[in-house]
This record gives C-alpha cells, structure tokens and sequence, in this order.
C-alpha cells in the first residue's frame, strides 16, 4: 500500500537488523536469528525465563539523513504482539552514520505466540517535532513457535488418542478434528484410529502413498474450508471500513481470498464477504468459492490426478503380471 | 663471502680481455709478481691494488673489497639465442601457455612467489604494484635505455601472426605504433630474499631469469611448478621483463642493483641468421659465446629504465614492459589498477591481516603513474574493507578470540578439523613416531546480507594465500549468512610435528595453479595408496562440520509436530504476492496539503486487461500507526486525467492499463488536520445500479 505523507519522508531503505539474543543475561545462539528470514526463533526459550533483550541496529542512508529538510532524528524499536495487544517502544541510541542501536525487551507474561519488531525513524520537520520519516523496509518476527528461524510455518497439528480425551471423546470415532476456537487453530489427528498415523507419516507401498496423499488433501481442504468460516465471523465492517480480525484469521483470509475473488483486492472481497454475511444471505455462492478456495490451497487437483495415474499404473502392472 | 683476490683478478683480467704481461705493463710490476698474484702466493699492497683497479678500469673499491665492478649503462646489450644447429623451432615459452593471461592472475603469481621468498625474522613481505604509463618524451627516453631498437627488428621477425605467441606480439607492436604509449608494470617486493645466487649454474637468480619450469621451491612455499614467474612474461605483450634485486646474501662482493633483461621470443630469423628466440640484457659474458651476465647497476640506469628500488631493503622489482590484460577486458590504467587491487585481496587477504601478537605476513599496495605524475596514489590494500567478515575471522584468530559458540554478529567460532596423514612412500620418515593426524583450524563467523559470497569455505595454509574458495552445500533452511575459513599446516600457528608433515601433504596435492586440494600426481608419486581419500574425507569433513555448527537445535520432538505431508498443505505464512493482480491496484501517488489545508492528489490507476471497463469509486483515509484508518470524502468530483471518464454517479470508468485522476479532499470531514495525516488511497469496484 502505497501512503502519502503531507512532509517529505526518507527515500532510502530503512534496513533493521536483530544482532544478538539474550534471554536473562545469558547470550544465545546466534543461529536463532535469521538475518534473511527476518526472524527470530525463540522455541527453545521455555521454562522460567523472565526477560528477553534482542539486541537491533537500525540503518538508514547517512547522506539523506544529514542532507534532508528534518532535524533532531531519532529512531525507536517498536515491539507489537498482535496476539496480547501488547506494544513497546524502545529508544535506540545513535552510533554515528545513520545508525542506531539498543535493545528491545520482551517480557514474560506479555508475550504469547509471536511479536513483530519495527523500526520507527522520528525527526522534527517543518517545526512540528515527532514526525515519522521512515519505517523499517523489512520488519522482524520474534516467534516463540519456531524452532528455526524461517518464515514457514504451519498450523499446530496434534496427535492424540481421541477416545481418551475428555474433550475429544465426544468425537472418538472421527479420523480428525479441527479446534478453531483456541488463540490458535489446532488440528486433532486421530492416534486411536489404527494405521492412520502409519499411512500419513510412514507410509512405504504405492498403495499406501496414493491414500497417504488424497487423505493429506482432503484433511487440509477440510481444515482451510472450517478455518475460513471461522475467519469471516471474526471480520467485522465499522464505518464502511472493513476491520480485518489480525492473528491467524488474518492469515488464513490473506491466503485464500485472492482466491475466493480473483478480480479484487482482499480488503475490498472481505468487505464483500462481510456485508455478504451481515444481509443474511444463503451464502451458497460464497460457499461454493471457499471450496474453491480450500481446494486450491490443498493441492487437491494435484493429489486427485496423481492418485489416479497411480491407480492406473497399478492396474497396469498387476495385467502384466 | 668474498672471493680471494686471486680469483677476483683472474676473473677481472678475463673480463677486461687484459693479459698478465699487459697489467705487468700498466702498473710498472713484473710480470712474475702478477703471476704471484693470480696463483695467489701473494698479495699486492693496497697503494697497487689502487693502481690495479685504474689499470682495469673499475673503482678502487670493487679491487679492495674484491667485488664485481658496476657496469656503466654503455656496456649493455641484447644477447640473442642462437638458433639450435638440429634446426629446432620452439613457438614460445611453454611455461607462460599454462596461463589465462590476466592481471589478477599476476597479482596472485607474483605475490605468492614474494610470500615464499620472505626473509624470516617476523617482518611481512611488502609488495608494490605500480603502474606506469608512458608517452611522448618519456616514452622515448625509456626505449633508448632499454635499447629498444636492438630488439626491435627481432620482435617484428616474430610478430608471426599463425601463432599465438606471434598474434600477441604483432597486436602489441601495432598498438605502440598506433598510440605511442606503453605500459610499464613494475612489481616490487621488500623484505623478500632477492634474486640470490650465481648467473648460471643453481640459485635463485639462475631459476627466475635463466631456466623456465623449475622452481627449486622446498617445504612450505607455493610455486612447486615454477610456473609463477613466467605469468609475468606472460602478461607482457612483448614477453619482455627486467630486472632489479637488492640480496639478502652478497653476491660477488654485492648486493644492490643486480639488473637484469629477459626477452622471451619464439624462435624468428632475420635474413639468414636464425635465432632460438630468447634474449638476454646484461653485459657481455667473455667467458661464454652469446650469454649476457646480469650487472650490478648504478642508480641512473636503474632510474632510466624505472627500476630504482625505495630503501635498501632486500628484494626485487620486476618490471614487465607493455603490460597487459589477455582477457582483453581492461585497457585503461584505472581499471588495470582495480583489477591488480582486486586479484591481490582475494587471494591474499588473509596474509594480510595481522593481529595484535602476530604481525601480518604480507603488505600490499597498488599505484599508478601516467609520464612521472600520479594518477592514483598508492593505495595499501586493507584486508578488512574488501574481505570484512574473513578478515575478522582470522584476526580473531590471530588474537586468541574465537569462541565456542556463536552469540554475537561479531563472534567467530573455532573448531578442529582432523586431516588424516597418510604415509610417505619408500619408507622415508615414516617412522612409528611419525604424526597419524592434523587438527586442521575451521573458524566460521557471521557475514552481513550484503556481502557477495556468501556462505562459503577458504581453505589455506602456510602463506595463508586462499587455495580455494568454495560454496558450503545443503545449507540447514533458515540458517545466517556466515564465512567460514580453514587454517590447515602451518597456518595453525602451531608447533607440533604434525605441522610439518601436513603441509607437505597438501603442497602434494595442490594442482599447478595452486587451486585446490585434490589428487595429483605429486601424491601418488609421494604418498601410500589412500592418501587422495585423505584429502577428500578431510574436505568433506570441514563442511560438515560448517553445517552442524549451523544446525539449529532438534529436540527429537519433530514426531510431534504432525505428518511432513500435511504441513506443506497447512503452511499459514503470507503467500508471495504475485507478480500480476486481478484487481486494479495504485500504481502511484503524488499529492501535497493546500492551503486550505486540503489534500491535492493525483493518483495513478493500474487496471488488469478484461473487455468491460473497470468502474471504480476511489477511496482515500488518513491512515494510523497500525494499518487501518479513517475514511475522508472527497470534496466535489473526481478529475479524470487520463485513459478514465466520469459516470453518472460520479465513480471512475477505466479503460486501458493506466489510468490518472485527481482529487481534493473534504476539509470538513478530515478527523485531524491534514498537516498531521497521512493518506492511502484505495480503489475498489462501484456499486452502480445497473443503468
């Protein structure tokens, strides 16, 4: 999204840049921030810690900075946790240059799934002092889910033994469950279901890959479909704008939309969905496109297609025989 | 060691072409008391050692100390090899095909030859590059003292164009004519041996200025093949190199301004005298038919030909006249002078750097010249701009502050790396004492984004010259950019007897351009079967080790995190935006607040290709800090500027990719002044009733 600012604003990049990690005075290892990703890794931080401080430095073009129509810069982390609704901002301190840095601290309690770190480059301009010159160009994921530090990431899958579960048991005879009502969805997989585990994890013969992987499209086409529905009663329109539900919703309706309304930009197919839904309407068309949209985002084409030309060649084998 | 007087005057009288009775003669002695003299039964008093060296013409210095006399400028000449009688043809010096003629391949030649002669004592080798360019005046007056017209019909003799030493050399006698300018190239090292050693026979002059293919080279230093040397004749377009060393041992009662020419020719004829090819510049040699001896020299020949050395500080200057890039690539001095900056960094930027208890091994710097005036000052090549994070590595290194686990950006892990040592052949040192095993040094550190060769492995060993430099393979998903650099022999800084034996190891199993660790012939000439295995597994073994370091924790939960299968179809990370759009998009804004205190905008439309026209109603909000915002209107009707018209209800139909309009916005609807705003502009689809 491209914004207008009524004062002149940097040009150049703001590059942000995690350094180093420590988690209660004690430095980790540097192989938990990935300097490409953008992300910090923090799965192996568990247990009794109390404080995190990730050390940033932030870098902007030293040349505009001095030669531009601002004065007094200076430049502040910004730590957001969309999850606690929790946000900090750190003063950074200047190294000369066009660089700043400090210190950014997470503090246990505060902190739950992952936070975005940002950086804010502030000066005074034409008199009117805090203004915002820059933004970082590349923001960072501290995540305290991932045990490297990739951008990829998936839904929490679980197994478990549905029959001895007091919340699942209702469910026992089903192969899997999606629990969409928890901060983040998780998927059930079924343990008590014999081979089930076996097929999808191990599964060695042709015979077994060819169920293994229309059994694989079919639970995740399942999984984006309830995921979806459940992202859209999360949205909300206020004043004609469309509010967009953060968290994982968020990410689930960015993934599929551009699917759902090809010919529109997701802001504008969410408000479109939402009125959709708010007027009462059958929903039969929109049903129709979420499938397509589930469908899509869990290869079943590919598995259906690929399925069958396994079958095929089987068959064809066993003639031969 | 000086000689004794005896032979001195033996050697003198030859040279001079005098005879006993002559100097009996000139100096009012007996010839019988010469006689004495030459068979050394005595010694002449110093009042006629005096009267000796005027009768012979040299300094009464040269006769004290019993020294070679200089040679004044006008004794010097271009000696050319005869022809061989069986009517042999040789089409060039073999040694200079065996490379790609470019710069960088000089600088790499020439400074590893200055790493293996530097004189031991902790001071690192300096060496010099600098450029010269010449026209005019100082153009003529350096061919005239490099005797140019001597050798000029020769080169246009062999300026054959069938061959490939010929083409070079028409190109560049073609090209001198045409400009008018010429290229001196000198390459300069300090506190190095020097070109040491007798004219003929075994030594360090013999092997660079005489003989082609044979290094000499022992123990830890690079140039097994003696091949370095002929990439300076190669990089000069007339094969033409001189000359001038400052020894760290004397030589003939000398030590400074030992000069000396090479022409290396393919063999030409001129009318029917035939000549084998090379050429000689020195002085005459009475003792043999057709050799030039080299000559010690004083300053202002040495300052004529552009070969006066800074100091007295060891070493040689090496001056390739009509230097160039066979690649072709680069012609201008500037770019001659990043090419030989850039070719020294690379390969040696490790020797480069020092640290606080070990000083560097090698200085370099790279100048350049036009007619006696600078075009570039001499620039120190420092190891830390253009090798930051390998540099840091070493240095760490050097100072004793690696670390055993990668905390910082700044941090540089050290690990051991074992080099399995096989055994020699023929039983030579291969004692029961003798070392089984080498931990190798491996240092990995972070790299910045920027940096253009990521993720790579340098291997190196006593000179610290890179060998090779090498991506590390199937790299861990999410791992930080990093350098890595393995010190193996010497380069450990270790003494141990294992030191040793390691670094003859990989000496055998460096290929001619020194470019790898790998099977060669050396080592299976030298090594029990296995040994090639060695050097693999030991390869192999870095890079492993590089990725373990770099191998983020696996708890042995992975088994929980539900079927490999299913998270590639459940991956909730923000798709990538695809390159086109289905929907109409902003393609820019331009705009500003006015002095109503509105904003005036003009924005540009991308439209997706479909047949109906887009309708769009045009949106704009003042932004917050968060994303989101609050929706202002617009103050009358859209302006359509291009490829887009007005609708009844006063939406935008766009036709075409591109379309452009403007707006003013509503003062009375603005939540905060503008001046405090900032705005985005949407453009989703009107809702129109259907007309």
């Amino acid at each position: 999204m491209k914004t207008l600012f009524p004062y002149p604003v940097l040009s150049g990049e703001v590059v942000l840049v995690a350094d180093r990690l420590v988690v209660d005075n004690i430095p980790r290892q540097w192989k938990a921030i990935s300097e490409r990703e953008h992300v910090i890794a923090l799965h192996e931080v568990k247990g009794r810690w109390k404080e995190i401080r990730i050390k940033v430095s932030v870098t902007v073009d030293a040349g505009e900075l001095a030669a531009g129509p601002w004065s007094a810069p200076t430049c502040v982390a910004v730590v957001r946790n969309p999850r606690t609704r929790i946000r900090h901002t750190f003063t950074l301190a200047p190294a000369g240059n066009g660089v700043w840095e400090g210190d950014v601290e997470l503090r246990r309690g505060e902190q739950l799934g992952a936070c975005e770190i940002d950086a804010w480059v502030v000066a005074d301009v034409g008199g009117e002092s805090g203004r915002l010159i820059g933004t970082a160009s590349e923001r960072w994921r501290a995540d305290f889910e991932a045990r490297t530090p990739t951008q990829q990431r998936s839904i929490k899958m679980v197994w478990k033994n549905f029959t001895d579960d007091i919340d699942l048991t209702e469910f026992r005879d089903d192969p899997w469950l999606l629990d969409a009502q928890a901060d983040d969805p998780v998927l059930y997989l079924n343990s008590s279901v014999e081979g089930l585990r076996g097929v999808l994890e191990n599964a060695t013969t042709p015979e077994q890959k060819v169920v293994r992987d229309v059994m694989a499209a079919q639970i995740a086409s399942e999984t984006w479909a309830s995921m979806f529905n459940a992202a859209l009663y999360a949205s909300d329109m206020e004043d004609g704008e469309v509010q967009w539900p953060g968290g994982w919703h968020e990410d689930v309706l960015k993934r599929m939309l551009p699917d759902v309304f090809a010919d529109r930009s997701p802001s504008e197919g969410l408000a479109e969905l939402v009125e959709r839904r708010t007027e009462g309407q059958s929903g039969g068309d929109l049903q129709r496109r979420v499938m397509h949209a589930a469908t899509f985002q869990s290869r079943k084409p590919k598995a259906v297609a690929g399925a069958l030309k396994s079958l095929a060649r089987m068959a064809s084998a066993k003639e031969s025989v | 060691m000086p000689q004794d007087f005896a032979e001195w005057l033996r050697g003198m009288l030859r040279q001079r072409d005098m005879s006993q009775k002559d100097l009996a003669g000139a100096i009012d002695v007996t010839p019988a008391a010469v006689t004495a003299w030459i068979r050394g039964r005595s010694e002449p008093r110093y009042e006629k050692i005096a009267a000796i060296a005027e009768a012979l013409g040299v300094a009464a210095e040269d006769a004290v100390s019993r020294r070679q006399p200089g040679a004044a400028s006008s004794e010097l000449s271009w000696i050319f090899r005869k022809a061989p009688a069986d009517g042999g043809r040789e089409g060039g010096n073999a040694a200079a095909f065996a490379f790609a003629a470019n710069l960088e391949v000089l600088a790499r030649e020439a400074t590893q030859n200055s790493l293996d002669e530097r004189l031991p004592g902790g001071q690192p080798v300096v060496s010099r590059f600098v450029l010269h360019e010449l026209t005019g005046q100082h153009l003529e007056e350096f061919l005239e003292a490099l005797r140019w017209s001597e050798i000029e019909k020769h080169l246009h003799a062999a300026a054959d164009p069938g061959q490939k030493v010929g083409r070079v050399l028409l190109d560049g006698l073609q090209e001198l004519e045409r400009t008018r300018r010429l290229v001196l190239l000198r390459v300069d090292d300090y506190n190095a041996t020097g070109l040491t050693g007798p004219d003929y026979d075994d030594g360090r002059f013999a092997r660079v200025v005489r003989r082609t293919l044979d290094s000499g080279k022992a123990g830890a230093q690079g140039g097994s093949y003696g091949l370095g040397k002929a990439a300076l004749w190669a990089a000069s377009r007339f094969g033409l190199v001189l000359v001038n060393s400052t020894l760290s041992e004397r030589q003939d009662g000398r030590h400074e301004r030992r000069m000396a020419g090479r022409l290396e020719l393919p063999w030409h004829a001129l009318g029917t005298d035939e000549f084998a090819g090379p050429a000689w510049f020195g002085v005459k040699d009475p003792d043999r038919d057709d050799a030039a001896r080299s000559w010690w020299g004083d300053e202002e020949t040495a300052r004529s030909l552009y070969l006066e050395r800074d100091g007295s500080a060891a070493g040689t200057s090496f001056l390739v006249v009509g230097a160039y890039d066979g690649s072709g690539d680069t012609e201008q001095l500037e770019e001659m002078h990043e090419r030989l900056a850039a070719g020294v960094a690379r390969n040696f930027w490790a020797s480069m750097v020092g640290g606080e208890a070990a000083a560097p091994l090698l200085r370099a710097s790279v100048a350049s010249w036009r007619n006696g005036r600078v075009v570039r000052a001499e620039e120190r090549i420092d190891p830390h701009r253009h090798e930051p994070a390998r540099s840091r590595a070493v240095q760490a290194f050097l100072d004793r502050r690696t670390v055993l686990e990668l905390t910082s950006r700044e941090d540089v892990l050290e690990m051991a790396v074992p080099l399995k040592l096989p055994r020699l052949k023929d039983g030579a040192g291969s004692d029961r004492t003798s070392p089984t095993t080498h931990d190798a040094v491996l240092l990995i550190t972070p790299s910045g984004d920027d940096e253009p060769a990521a993720d790579h492995i340098s291997y190196m060993r006593a000179t610290r010259m890179v060998v090779r430099s090498k991506k590390v393979g199937d790299l861990p998903l999410g791992h930080r950019n990093f350098q890595a650099v393995l010190l193996a022999g010497a380069a450990t800084m270790k003494d141990t007897p294992d030191v040793e034996a390691a670094e003859r190891l990989l000496r055998a199993s460096e290929p001619p351009d020194h470019n790898d660790w790998t099977g060669t012939e050396d080592l299976t000439a030298m090594y029990v079967r296995g040994a090639r295995q060695c050097i693999v597994n030991f390869k192999r073994l870095a890079e492993q080790s590089v990725r373990e370091a770099l191998q983020t924790q696996d708890d042995g939960q992975q088994g929980d995190e539900g079927p490999e299968v299913l998270k590639e179809l459940l991956r909730l990370d923000p798709p990538k935006a695809p390159r086109t759009q289905g929907f109409p998009t902003i393609h820019a804004i331009e705009g500003e607040v006015d002095e109503h205190s509105a904003w005036r905008v003009t924005v540009t439309v991308k439209c997706p290709e479909r047949e109906d026209p887009w309708v769009l109603a045009p949106a704009i909000r003042f932004t917050g800090r968060d994303g989101g915002g609050i929706p202002v209107r617009w103050a009358g009707r859209l302006v359509p500027v291009k490829n887009c018209e007005l609708t009844k209800e006063g939406n935008l139909l766009f036709r075409g990719r591109r379309g452009v309009f403007k707006g003013v916005t509503d003062v009375a609807s603005h939540p905060v002044p503008a001046a405090m705003s900032r705005i985005e502009v949407d453009v989703p689809r009107a809702k129109e009733a259907k007309a």
